[in-house]
């Protein structure tokens, strides 16, 4: 774990500096988990009421960090776990089945709030919100998000080839959507 | 022998993009300041964690006064079931009374719509379209001799 880190967990455990070293994770972080969230449940309106939730769980459970992975490692397995949970919910009170999470996103999607990109951008989002959750969590870490494999692995306790896999698979699909419009 | 991970790592035909979402204006410069808002709405509205120790123990008694005299002042009613259940096996009669009332119970409720249909369907019966053999035949399926032979006593 980077020397940063340490010392702002430190900071987040200690009672007389736990405001300031809260504030600066905020900081620090808030952007690229609201990104990440986003991408999941698509409206904006969920994603900052899921990012407001991923910071209080943090806030409440500091103390039982372990420090057995990085900072970044378990904010990112909160917010995954945030999001996955919220679409679960949505899925339960609204008798979706699984293929009906991907009409909620899709509508969710073209309500159209929030939303600037292009036409080719537009196109991407709407195949890649046909996908089955893990290709498409996977999807967005690598695609949009960037991360390393081994990143993601950490965060979502898969493995590099399962991971590998569901992305290779993705695309595919992603590709094959593009060429049958 | 061809490495297969070389085609899995191959990137996507489509171009590399942004997603193109948006945030409204100021949103993460304000961010912080509405979280630090909620929590300490939260922490007010949340009833302290001593008050609930107190608490606790008073509920679970309401609880469970109020199950009590919900079982006290309405029982839950077994004793007409286990007499039919009795007039069935050991020839009970005292139930008969009470299945009497339910049976009339159930014809009061019987609309009246449904009561007279029927009966007007009976007064349409012509008698004279029984022939003899039809006749026998419902007798022996449905009489006894007894019935049969004393019918006119």
């Amino acid at each position: 774990m980077i020397d940063k880190d340490k010392e702002l967990i430190s900071d987040l455990k200690n009672e007389g500096k736990r405001e300031m070293a809260f504030q600066l994770l905020v900081k620090t972080y808030q952007q690229r988990l609201y990104w990440h969230i986003r991408k999941i449940v698509v409206s904006h309106d969920d994603a900052d009421d899921l990012l407001q939730n991923v910071f209080i769980k943090v806030w409440k459970n500091i103390g039982n960090f372990r420090e057995d992975s990085s900072l970044f490692t378990w904010l990112f397995r909160i917010a995954t776990n945030e999001s996955l949970s919220f679409l679960q919910q949505k899925k339960r009170r609204n008798i979706f089945s699984i293929d009906g999470v991907s009409d909620y996103l899709v509508e969710t999607f073209e309500s159209g709030a929030h939303f600037e990109g292009e036409e080719l951008q537009k196109r991407l989002h709407l195949a890649v919100l046909q996908l089955p959750e893990k290709q498409r969590l996977v999807f967005n870490m690598k695609y949009y998000e960037e991360m390393k494999y081994e990143q993601m692995a950490e965060i979502l306790k898969t493995s590099v080839g399962a991971l590998k896999a569901s992305y290779h698979h993705a695309v595919k699909k992603i590709e094959a959507h593009f060429e049958g419009e | 022998m061809k490495d297969n991970s070389e085609h899995i790592e191959k990137e996507p035909r489509f171009p590399r993009m942004e997603s193109g979402y948006s945030v409204p204006e100021g949103y993460f410069e304000t961010f912080g300041e509405r979280l630090k808002l909620r929590m300490e709405v939260e922490s007010q509205d949340k009833p302290s964690k001593s008050m609930l120790v107190y608490l606790r123990p008073a509920l679970g008694l309401a609880a469970g006064l109020a199950i009590f005299l919900t079982l006290y002042l309405h029982p839950f009613d077994s004793q007409k079931q286990s007499d039919l259940v009795g007039m069935q096996d050991t020839g009970d009669l005292s139930a008969i009374d009470q299945t009497d009332s339910m049976v009339s119970t159930y014809t009061s409720l019987v609309s009246d719509v449904s009561f007279f249909s029927a009966l007007s369907e009976m007064d349409e019966y012509d008698a004279s379209k029984i022939s003899k053999d039809g006749l026998a035949e419902y007798l022996v399926s449905n009489c006894s001799d007894f019935e049969i032979l004393n019918a006119n006593k």
